[in-house]
């Protein structure tokens, strides 16, 4: 039945092709998340009305962001290549893909850490100063914990963003799903593999959300 | 215990500077409930942060505890302020740690061992009666219950100072008195100092000792509450104290007494103390030739004793009405002939 609706996948292939994708998108949401979290904290504290108001780190960051968040990612991919070779000595396979996932979403999701951290109420960031609290301890303790239903959407926004870039990394040999709807799918006229990678990513897409969702509500306590 | 000398606080503006704060001198003492009272844009919420070094002044000195509050910085000044502790208005808790854990929050600051923050966080827990709502997350509170967790929160690490900003302002009246009468125990009992500021005359005559009022960045007035409840002198008190002595019917059925009795002449009796167990009121009317007809009075109690007043018309002619006058001044009545518009 499968095999007739089916006829020309390969779901040897197709499995290892979905590890692939789960692989790269795992692990460039991990960074994605610290790297962003640096870059939002940072645009916070430094913004103006932050706790460590400063022009110049500000502009510096904030620039940063914004050419690495508007670079569209194919491209950001191909100007890549020289750093990827550096850093893997390859630009084929899964990792090659991540220095370019990383350094395309990380950019994106600063913005929205900043975004979460405006959010929280001033008055708690004033209690806590008055209580003798350093920069750090506030971070740690009242920036993070009181944002964090919005740092976990924002980071499920994210991931199912990266999601999508990793079927774009493929193109340019970096495998997973997209790599082989677009080789044995798309070059080869085999539709139904096209179809199966699609409906694999769809899974993983929404299964993203689902656990993000679960993660928001059992976070917010307001 | 708290000095401010001089204490000046601008904000620099797009277009031009903002002097919130303007030349204050004050003087609160150990131990007493120090109040401020204003309306907004007064400048008193930026005067007490200055007693924390939330905000540091533009010129001026503040010492807190021998501690030199306008000075200090970095972790000196972050050691200071866990003697010097603060509630606010929306309380400020953060609602992603329950009730326990906000108790504990200033204690973890401090460096307090976990095994000795259990209990000392069960005793304040226990001394601001929220038995049984250790585990509840702020968003399962009511107003009053929320401000009873900003107290045992700010008097975690046993301060000296409890500055309350507004601390009352956003609960309903009920509520305000029970936390009003927490913050007046803790005082006894701890020997805290207390500064707040307000907008409410009613906390004022409720807990303080002494008041401070301020207008436009200055103190305008200060001194003991029930003296400044007794006779104040500037316009603004005046308008602070008929908050609580007058509503505003009153006010009306005076004006209307007012043009209805054209001849008689309205004054303003003031008791203090003892005063207001005598009858003065009885000799007057038995003494004198006149028609005595009482519009108003009410009696309040402040922290320091009981205060009255009483709006009389009196009606008859000229000269026994300035006798009567005269009588009650000579009787030490504080009498104040209100004028007719």
């Amino acid at each position: 039945m499968i095999e007739q609706l089916f006829p020309n996948v390969d779901w040897e292939k197709m499995w290892e092709a979905t590890l692939e994708t789960l692989y790269m998108t795992a692990v460039a949401t991990v960074f994605t998340f610290l790297i962003g979290l640096v870059l939002g904290i940072l645009l916070f504290l430094t913004g103006p009305k932050g706790i460590y108001q400063n022009r110049i780190s500000n502009l510096i960051t904030a620039a940063f962001v914004n050419i690495f968040r508007s670079i569209p990612f194919i491209i950001l991919i191909i100007l890549l290549i020289p750093l990827t070779k550096f850093l893997l000595g390859s630009i084929r396979g899964p990792n090659a893909a991540l220095p370019a996932l990383i350094i395309g979403s990380a950019p994106f999701y600063g913005r929205m850490v900043q975004i979460a951290l405006a959010e929280i109420d001033k008055g708690v960031i004033e209690a806590a100063r008055s209580m003798g609290a350093t920069t750090w301890t506030i971070i740690r303790k009242v920036l993070l914990p009181e944002s964090m239903p919005a740092l976990i959407s924002g980071i499920t926004v994210t991931a199912i963003a990266l999601v999508g870039y990793t079927a774009m990394a493929g193109i340019i040999g970096a495998g997973g799903l997209g790599n082989l709807a677009y080789l044995d799918g798309f070059q080869r006229s085999r539709t139904d593999v096209t179809m199966v990678a699609t409906i694999l990513i769809l899974i993983i897409v929404f299964a993203i959300q689902w656990i993000g969702d679960i993660l928001v509500k059992r976070t917010d306590k307001r | 215990m708290i000095k401010l000398e001089q204490i000046t606080k601008q904000f620099r503006l797009s277009n031009g500077t903002l002097t919130a704060v303007d030349a204050v001198d004050l003087e609160i003492r150990e131990g007493e409930i120090f109040g401020i009272i204003g309306y907004s844009g007064a400048g008193k919420s930026t005067l007490i942060r200055m007693l924390n070094g939330l905000e540091k002044p533009t010129g001026g000195r503040v010492t807190v505890n021998g501690m030199e509050m306008s000075k200090v910085s970095g972790a000196d000044l972050r050691k200071a302020r866990q003697k010097v502790s603060m509630i606010f208005q929306h309380f400020n808790l953060l609602w992603s740690r329950t009730v326990a854990e906000n108790i504990a929050f200033p204690l973890e600051i401090a460096g307090v061992k976990k095994a000795d923050r259990e209990p000392r966080v069960r005793e304040l827990i226990r001394l601001v009666g929220l038995e049984g709502r250790e585990d509840a997350y702020p968003s399962e509170l009511s107003g009053g219950q929320k401000q009873r967790v900003g107290i045992a929160r700010a008097l975690a690490n046993e301060p000296d100072v409890l500055l309350c900003d507004e601390a009352t302002s956003a609960l309903d009246p009920e509520t305000t008195d029970s936390i009003l009468d927490l913050l007046t125990d803790i005082n006894k009992r701890l020997n805290l100092t207390i500064v707040l500021i307000t907008h409410e005359m009613h906390v004022i005559r409720k807990i303080c000792h002494r008041v401070a009022v301020m207008e436009a960045g200055r103190v305008v007035e200060m001194g003991d509450v029930l003296q400044v409840f007794r006779s104040p002198q500037q316009p603004i008190t005046k308008r602070f104290v008929s908050q609580v002595t007058e509503s505003p019917d009153v006010k009306q059925a005076i004006g209307q007494l007012v043009s209805e009795n054209p001849d008689g002449t309205l004054i303003r009796l003031g008791f203090v103390g003892e005063r207001t167990g005598e009858p003065v009121l009885a000799r007057l009317i038995r003494s004198f030739d006149i028609d005595v007809n009482i519009l108003q009075a009410n009696v309040s109690q402040t922290h320091g004793g009981t205060f009255g007043s009483i709006i009389l018309n009196l009606m008859g002619d000229e000269a026994a009405v300035a006798q009567a006058v005269e009588f009650l001044h000579s009787e030490g009545v504080e009498t104040e002939v209100i004028e007719r518009d």
